[in-house]
């Protein structure tokens, strides 16, 4: 039986839920039980419901938008969840180093994920256009393609000759020491500027990439041109808000375990996989999750793109229900998105179960 | 001597008394106007509370109406569906054809009869039919728009090459474009290009193609295959430029660059050139014809205004519409250079003889509703669905990512599948 400090507290913690227990109810119970109901019958907003069984649900699969958007959707998810955790894991660890200005540099880190949607798709667009800065960047590298083919090559030659040379001499060097790495991209940048003022190698003719980002209909990889173009975008005004939850991350990892290591003699690498990454593993899970659902239920960025992109090229799931639902210039078919709703659903719970399955198994 | 009975009867007339001069007063003090409320796009809003605070001011007050224009922004077709699905729509609104068909047969539309109906008589017929649903008509068309082709004169001078003609045909019309561009060299193309139904309609049309045939079937037959080849043919021929390569977004936008010679637009752009490049020397012909037919095609932009069926206010709010396309007020619109009014008597006006560019422009765009195959910019239930299609097929044939033959074979599957399902 419990005891009258544990009722009241109960009673206060119910009184105190129910607000937001209210909301969720009205705006989210209501709205599901809803969508699932009219998954099941044909409306269009102005006529009576119509029982159509598993019509919407069977006509999704021999739609091929929709199959286009289930495709692209988990393709969307699964690359850029990768590329925008790769991109806040790496920023995060570079924030966390005593570095001078680093305030700053988490500050400049962080402005892309507090701007305006609407506001970067708009910079977006002209950054994609087939003239714009991103076209005009990549020719520039694809121009001196090759010189920079040449420094690399030539710092890596630098790094490994440096790195044996140490260890020949019985010196502790790994293959990720930094200073290894300045000294020999610095030989690198020696070495192609020598071999430019010679004119052994130098930059192609000038040329103009026309890749069409928006406008086109092509895939690269799994996904269609446009997506990529899209993720790319999402990636830049995400990623700074993955890089904060690491950073808290990083910031929670015992100091005693890096000394410990160091007086072990672990090199920068060792400590990354066996202290940093175990240790953010409670951080990567809510990063992960968050990324995939966020990356799953892709629809801002779709619709803001407008009719600058081919519909085939940019729909996801959630653009689809949209597209579905809001008929505009066509009849509203609420209950084939109201399926596509449901599928949705059904879809982020597997990815997510299958992301938290995964993760306890390599625990 | 006074009595309580006498008090209590001289209070009674008191009170009566009162009473009288109440309903006398209120009797005779002016009714309270019955406000209505107007909706249409945000653009239009500085235009109508002019209308209502000026030129109707005295009709309104006749008709004691009160009219608040209510400008959305964004997606109107979207909001009003979902304002005529839950009762909350405004009284009178606009209702565009491209996406009519839904709210038309939505019933939440009052169908137009009696006096409305006949004005309606006096209107652009393509314009009325267009917002008839099983022979009801739902909406008047308040003013349209139809495809020219505005000229950039001093490339054509620069160039020495004779400007587009009123009797050019495609061919023709094709040729000055590469002319222009061999003359002009690299910086200056002849016509910008764009994947879009609207620029291609024209050439599609003029051949005799219409978008559906009596089955309710897309057909893409030869003459849809001739024009379309035509217009991927400037793009890759060197008459034109699509107008994402010059950092463009519009023809209209391409056109104020002086960079290109020509483009199709719609009677929109006067007021974009009007805001963006008042000192552009542009004249406008009408769309070239087709060689093998010899006649012209157009496609029409109108917008209606509509009734909603449950708004409490209707008999006022059909008064309103019949101010709305009076003659008065589609003068006042024409001579302002708003937009091509919908009276079919407003062909002779005066103010198509005006010595100016606006005005021969907008000459030009009036007679785009009746020159040759003219179809309204709508394709019924299937609205956006339809002319994605299209205009897929027309960006992967200008991209050069299918051939013509393929992009076609493409889309007339796809036409299949969309409407083997359907009645129209």
């Amino acid at each position: 039986m419990s005891s009258p400090v544990e009722r009241a507290e109960r009673r206060w913690a119910i009184v105190l839920l129910t607000p937001f227990l209210l909301t969720l109810v009205v705006f989210f119970g209501f709205a599901i039980v809803r969508v699932f109901y009219l998954s099941f019958f044909h409306y269009d907003f102005f006529n009576e419901v119509e029982w159509a069984g598993l019509e919407n649900y069977l006509s999704l699969f021999t739609n091929d938008l929709f199959v286009k958007a289930v495709v692209n959707t988990v393709s969307f998810a699964l690359v850029t969840t990768i590329i925008q955790c790769g991109l806040a894991l790496a920023a995060a660890i570079a924030l966390n180093n005593r570095i001078r200005a680093q305030g700053l540099f988490r500050t400049v880190f962080y402005l892309p994920s507090i701007m305006s949607s609407a506001a970067v798709t708009l910079i977006f667009l002209w950054f994609y256009q087939r003239n714009g800065y991103f076209n005009y960047f990549l020719s520039g590298i694809w121009q001196w393609r090759m010189p920079i083919v040449v420094l690399f090559t030539i710092a890596a030659g630098v790094h490994i000759a440096i790195t044996l040379w140490e260890r020949s001499r019985r010196l502790p060097a790994t293959w990720m020491e930094p200073a290894n790495a300045a000294l020999a991209l610095l030989a690198g940048v020696l070495g192609m500027s020598l071999l430019l003022v010679t004119g052994i190698v130098g930059p192609e003719a000038p040329s103009r990439l026309g890749v069409p980002w928006l406008t086109t209909r092509d895939h690269f990889g799994p996904m269609p041109v446009p997506l990529w173009a899209i993720m790319i975008q999402n990636a830049f005004t995400t990623f700074p808000m993955y890089m904060l939850i690491f950073l808290a991350g990083l910031q929670s990892v015992p100091r005693h375990l890096y000394e410990a290591a160091d007086i072990d003699g672990a090199g920068g690498w060792n400590k990354f996989r066996y202290i940093t990454l175990p240790s953010l593993k409670p951080v990567t899970f809510l990063v992960l999750t968050m990324s995939l659902i966020g990356t799953l239920q892709l629809f801002d960025q779709v619709a803001l793109y407008g009719t600058a992109t081919p519909l085939e090229s940019k729909v996801t799931l959630a653009y689809f229900i949209y597209d579905a639902s809001i008929g505009g210039a066509q009849v509203a078919e609420v209950g084939k998105a109201s399926a596509a709703a449901i599928v949705l659903a059904l879809l982020t719970l597997l990815v997510v179960t299958l992301q938290r399955r995964l993760g306890r198994f390599t625990a | 001597m006074t009595g309580p009975g006498a008090l209590q009867r001289n209070v009674r007339a008191t009170i009566w008394l009162c009473a009288a001069w109440i309903g006398l007063v209120a009797g005779r003090a002016p009714a309270e106007p019955i406000e209505l409320r107007v909706s249409g796009g945000s653009a239009d809003q500085a235009v109508y509370v002019r209308l209502f605070r000026e030129l109707l001011a005295d009709e309104l007050a006749a008709e004691n109406l009160r009219p608040v224009f209510q400008p959305i922004e964004g997606d109107f077709s979207a909001y009003i569906q979902n304002a005529l699905s839950a009762g909350t729509a405004p009284d009178l609104f606009y209702v565009d054809v491209y996406w009519a068909n839904p709210i038309l047969r939505s019933g939440k539309i009052l169908p137009l009869s009696g006096d409305l109906a006949a004005t309606a008589d006096l209107l652009v017929p393509t314009l009325v039919d267009a917002f008839r649903y099983r022979d009801t008509l739902y909406g008047l068309p308040k003013d349209f728009n139809s495809m020219v082709l505005f000229f950039n004169k001093y490339i054509f001078i620069d160039a020495g090459v004779p400007p587009p003609a009123i009797d050019d045909d495609w061919h023709a019309f094709k040729a000055k474009l590469i002319a222009v561009r061999e003359a002009l060299g690299d910086d200056v193309y002849g016509t910008c290009l764009k994947p879009e139904y609207i620029k291609l309609a024209p050439f599609l049309l003029s051949t005799g193609w219409t978008p559906f045939d009596e089955d309710g079937r897309t057909v893409l037959d030869e003459r849809f295959t001739r024009a379309f080849r035509f217009y991927v043919s400037l793009l890759h021929d060197g008459a034109g430029v699509l107008d994402q390569d010059i950092g463009q977004n519009t023809s209209m936008g391409c056109l104020i660059t002086d960079r290109i010679a020509a483009v199709a637009e719609g009677g929109w752009s006067l007021n974009f050139f009007r805001d963006q490049a008042p000192f552009l020397e542009y004249e406008v012909v009408p769309m070239p014809r087709d060689p093998v037919t010899g006649s012209r095609g157009n496609i029409i932009f109108t917008v209606a205004w509509a009734i909603a069926a449950d708004s409490p206010r209707q008999a006022a709010a059909r008064r309103l519409m019949r101010l709305l396309v009076s003659p008065e007020v589609q003068n006042w619109i024409l001579e302002e250079g708003m937009a091509i009014p919908s009276r079919s008597s407003l062909a002779d006006s005066p103010y198509f003889d005006t010595d100016s560019k606006e005005a021969r422009a907008n000459k030009w765009i009036f007679e785009g509703s009746r020159d040759g195959n003219v179809m309204t910019y709508s394709f019924g239930e299937f609205g956006g669905r339809w002319v994605d299609v299209v205009e897929s097929a027309l960006g992967a044939a200008l991209l050069g990512e299918k051939t013509v033959e393929a992009a076609i074979a493409d889309a007339q599957l796809e036409y299949d599948r969309l409407t083997s399902h359907h009645g129209r």
